[in-house]
């Protein structure tokens, strides 16, 4: 029995906007196995950030929770207090952002910084949380550890920032760490930097990851499952070797296969259309006005999540039957 | 195949403090040189503070070189006083990598895309609008987009627009700066299977600016890779990624992320962090980093070398056959 | 797209609607001022002088009979004229100083801001003290000496929302197609600085109207007997100790509304106006 760090069962979270309540994310289920990496994949308006935030509990005024549970550990975060959910975030669950330098307080010194977050979830303080500052930052492997903790977050690159966020966020041994586009901001040469760090840092420490990122690269390098999601749901979940060897769903086969490569002379294949509005989400699957493989059913009916392989679950009436796109052209 | 741009020994330098009386040169580019041949998409390879956005904005004059030539089908344009450029502007056009921010908030898209045909009074009145309608429905849009403003269409509708604003004039040159990298993965394939279209239609020749190493693979026959402003390989596409000859082009592509999760791929890390245009070595700029890096690459400054018919590449040692690639020296 | 605005706006702040209400009022007020007073502010009446507020006269009489209530109603006309025309011109001209300096910067740039230091060096009021005696007192000189102080605010404004615009995409793109700059500056840059432009002038139209109270009260703006709120204050001060308090009052009253009407409408303006909605 494969035990789970992360259980969000049936999450429902919505916006309230001027032209009427936006429902994100409609019955959100998605499970995490302690110590591996889960990577969600999705494009602008698919909600991964949403989910991101709702497992915090960041959701603020005009976004709500409606519905759902969010097991960490067996505990329900969603029905924590808020200061109970302080002790949480931080300390047992951290999240870095897409961008580096916009997460540091421009004002504050690497080594403030740091203490600060010491002080308050393990009341260190004094020379005890300086060696633990000075470890934190070797362990991200960032260089001259005593020339960066006086350093401000203007005086260092995109990477290193990144990297100081990564400390910031292991400093109190989290369970959970979560990366919202954590590299998406970053040079590629720095993005295979963070991303070794990150590998090396889960087997080192044991970390439990979730990675949230629209790279499908970023997926190949650094996780062992796979989580599609679209129009606020999930469509695909599956291993990643699985995933990218026969995807079911046809979204996620078409978004490996319009990945650019060499190849000076056929056109990319494409999905038409455009990522639908949350809005006036379409009538039965939110695929299915763009899906080469749509059928009326699909219209009308709704498909619910299933199990076609072990582990291998997709939403869909008409999978994939096939791998739609090879990887050996690549 | 005629030369519709000819570049020679650009340079863009800016003088920045650096506190009390002290003044840094920051040289963003170094000595370009390169030529866009009639119909044909260069790419432009980069990473941050390689410089290639100031290259793009240089020869469309956005920017003042500070040294060098640009010419345009035979007329130099560098030193051309504002009167005389701005009708040559019709010829020249830009796409840029943000569409929310290049597009003017309170214009609608229609106006954008026809102030440039009403500026080069390429048409007046109810021919220009009609003018307008083709244009937009040649990039992917229909007429009824023409009315609406920015916000209220998505980042791939918003691009389209752009590059709709940009064929307004009849343009045989556009430089395309990262057009693609704010988008999403299925928006890019759209996108850039669109270009490659209207390339084809009209006979465009493009300038490909892009960090994305497969994106310029599969649109540009010719590829230009730029590091701290400088040159450091040239050569065709196919050639170019199946044998890098300069160690920063290895880096490069080694640091690209697997396609798969079972892809091998043979790492190159380079030392140190990413260098600042602001501190550059005396040497080959890539030499504090490279693996392969002697004495005389710290101290030598590299030109570019031709290596086969229609290659070049600014590293002695690559040149003179003395590197193994798979044998860094420590 | 902008009504669609403003009523999202004015359901997420309802107390804009009792601003925008009050200042509809006003402005009907000074339109219609000669059809709803009931008597010609100008008309004296020594025989009636200073009777407390009752019939025939609602808000009472001062020590040379003329009817308050009339006289308030007309300063309606002259004390939103001062305003709009001191923050018109104060916006236009600051406006135009401000995006000329922010876009050409260098020299340029220096020697407005310079300009606008000075002005902003003295304090605001002595300022408009010292132009409206230059000028000499009336209602146009009025309205020059508070427009001329309240200027660099407009200035700096512009200049400042324009330094960050100058190098945005659009900018570029606008020259890249084939704009001279003057048209970059003017048609695409000035529109996007000018929703805080706005903001501000709500805002500043109360002070506006204090400030020429103000000025007026000191015999420096316009003068006696034109029904201007302030004049008519400080024909009443030395009724007060003799317990005529009217006479000062319901002007005083009026330039209150007047002020928190402008006020709570500057602040909805902010939020309607405000990018980060969007």
């Amino acid at each position: 029995m494969t035990e789970y760090l992360l259980q969000i069962e049936d999450l429902h979270t919505c916006f309230q906007t001027r032209n009427g309540i936006v429902h994100v994310l409609r019955g959100l289920s998605l499970n995490v196995p302690r110590g591996q990496v889960v990577g969600i994949v999705g494009e602008s308006g698919s909600g991964k950030t949403v989910t991101a935030l709702s497992i915090m509990r960041l959701i603020r005024p005009p976004g709500r929770i409606l519905s759902g549970r969010i097991l960490f550990q067996g505990t329900d975060l969603l029905r924590l207090s808020e200061q109970q959910m302080e002790r949480v975030r931080g300390r047992q669950i951290a999240m870095i952002f897409q961008q580096p330098r916009e997460s540091l307080n421009p004002v504050l010194t690497v080594e403030t910084q740091i203490r600060l977050v010491l002080r308050q979830h393990l009341g260190l303080d004094g020379h005890a949380a300086l060696t633990r500052a000075r470890h934190l930052l070797r362990q991200v492997e960032l260089p001259d550890v005593d020339r960066l903790l006086r350093a401000y977050p203007h005086e260092l690159s995109g990477g290193m920032c990144q990297r100081v966020m990564i400390a910031l966020c292991l400093a109190c041994s989290p369970k959970l760490l979560i990366a919202d586009e954590a590299t998406t901001a970053l040079d590629v040469t720095v993005q295979l930097q963070i991303l070794r760090l990150l590998r090396q840092l889960r087997e080192e420490l044991g970390l439990t990851l979730v990675v949230i990122t629209h790279n499908l690269g970023v997926v190949a390098e650094l996780c062992q499952w796979v989580a599609v999601m679209y129009a606020g749901e999930l469509v695909e979940f599956a291993p990643a070797e699985q995933f990218f060897r026969a995807p079911f769903h046809p979204y996620a086969a078409r978004l490996l296969a319009c990945r650019p490569a060499i190849s000076l002379e056929d056109d990319l294949p494409v999905i038409p259309g455009v990522v639908p509005d949350l809005l006036t989400r379409p009538s039965g699957c939110p695929f299915h006005p763009r899906c080469h493989r749509a059928r009326p059913r699909c219209r009308l009916e709704h498909p619910s999540l299933e199990e076609r392989l072990p582990g291998h679950e997709v939403r869909c009436f008409f999978p994939e039957e096939v791998p739609a796109w090879t990887p050996s052209l690549r | 195949m005629d030369a519709l741009l000819e570049v020679s020994g650009l340079s863009k330098h800016y003088i920045v403090s650096g506190g009390l009386l002290r003044r840094h040169i920051l040289r963003a580019v170094d000595g370009v040189s390169f030529t866009v041949s009639s119909g044909e998409t260069l790419g432009v390879v980069g990473e941050s503070g390689s410089g290639k956005s100031t290259l793009g904005r240089c020869l469309l004059r956005l920017e003042e070189p500070s040294e060098g030539v640009v010419k345009y089908r035979g007329i130099d344009i560098t030193g051309l006083p504002d009167s005389s450029l701005r009708p040559l502007r019709r010829h020249l056009q830009m796409v840029f990598q943000d569409p929310a921010d290049s597009l003017n908030p309170r214009m609608t898209v229609g106006t954008a895309v026809l102030e440039p045909i009403l500026l080069h009074g390429l048409a007046r009145g109810v021919a220009a609008r009609r003018r307008v309608i083709e244009l937009f429905e040649l990039v992917g849009l229909s007429e009824e987009h023409v009315a609406r403003y920015p916000h209220q269409l998505s980042g791939g509708q918003q691009q389209r627009v752009a590059i709709a604003r940009a064929l307004a004039s009849n343009p045989q040159f556009v430089v395309l700066d990262e057009p693609t990298s704010a988008l999403d993965v299925s928006v890019q394939a759209q996108l850039l299977n669109l270009l490659r279209a209207l390339q084809r239609r009209l006979g465009l020749s493009y300038l490909f600016i892009s960090h994305d190493l497969s994106v310029v693979s599969y649109m540009a026959r010719r590829v230009v890779v730029l590091y701290l402003g400088r040159v450091v390989e040239e050569g065709p596409t196919r050639a170019l990624f199946d044998d890098p000859k300069h160690p920063y082009t290895r880096t490069l592509l080694s640091a690209v992320p697997a396609n798969t999760p079972w892809e091998q791929r043979h790492r190159i890390i380079p030392r140190g962090e990413p260098a600042s245009p602001l501190a550059r070595p005396a040497g080959c700029p890539f030499s504090p980093r490279c693996p392969w890096a002697v004495q005389r690459c710290h101290e030598e400054p590299q030109a570019l070398q031709p290596v086969g018919p229609d290659r070049q590449v600014a590293c002695w040692r690559s040149i003179e056959g003395k590197i193994v690639w798979t044998r860094p020296e420590a | 797209m902008r009504l669609a605005d403003l009523g999202y706006g004015l359901r997420r702040n309802p107390i804009t609607i009792v601003g925008l209400v009050l200042l509809a009022g006003l402005m009907l007020v000074a339109l219609l001022a000669p059809l709803l007073a009931p008597q010609d502010p100008y008309a004296t009446n020594p025989a009636r002088s200073l009777r407390p507020p009752g019939p025939g006269h609602l808000f009472g009489t001062d020590t040379f009979g003329h009817d308050i209530f009339s006289r308030v109603l007309h300063g309606a006309r002259i004390d939103l004229m001062v305003a709009a025309g001191a923050v018109g011109l104060a916006m236009v001209l600051g406006g135009f100083l401000g995006a000329v300096a922010g876009y050409a910067s260098g020299w340029l740039d220096d020697g407005i801001m310079r300009l606008m230091d000075m002005l902003q060096a003295f304090p605001n009021f002595i300022l408009a003290l010292g132009i409206a005696a230059a000028l000499g007192p009336s209602l146009p000189n009025l309205i020059i000496a508070i427009g001329l102080t309240n200027l660099p605010i407009y200035a700096r404004l512009v200049r400042s929302r324009l330094l960050s615009l100058r190098v945005s995409g659009f900018a570029l793109a606008a020259a890249s197609v084939g704009n001279p700059p003057w048209r970059v500056l003017f048609v695409h840059l000035l529109p996007n600085c000018l929703a805080p432009v706005f903001v501000q002038a709500t805002l500043q139209s109360g002070w506006a109207i204090l400030q020429a109270a103000g000025l007026s009260f000191i015999g420096l703006g316009v003068r006696v007997p034109t029904p201007e709120w302030g004049v008519m204050i400080s024909m009443g001060v030395p009724q007060l100790t003799s317990g005529h308090w009217w006479v000062s009052f319901f002007p005083g009253l009026a330039i209150m509304v007047a002020v928190i009407a402008f006020n709570l409408v500057g602040d909805g303006l902010q939020d309607v106006l405000d990018p980060r909605r969007r």
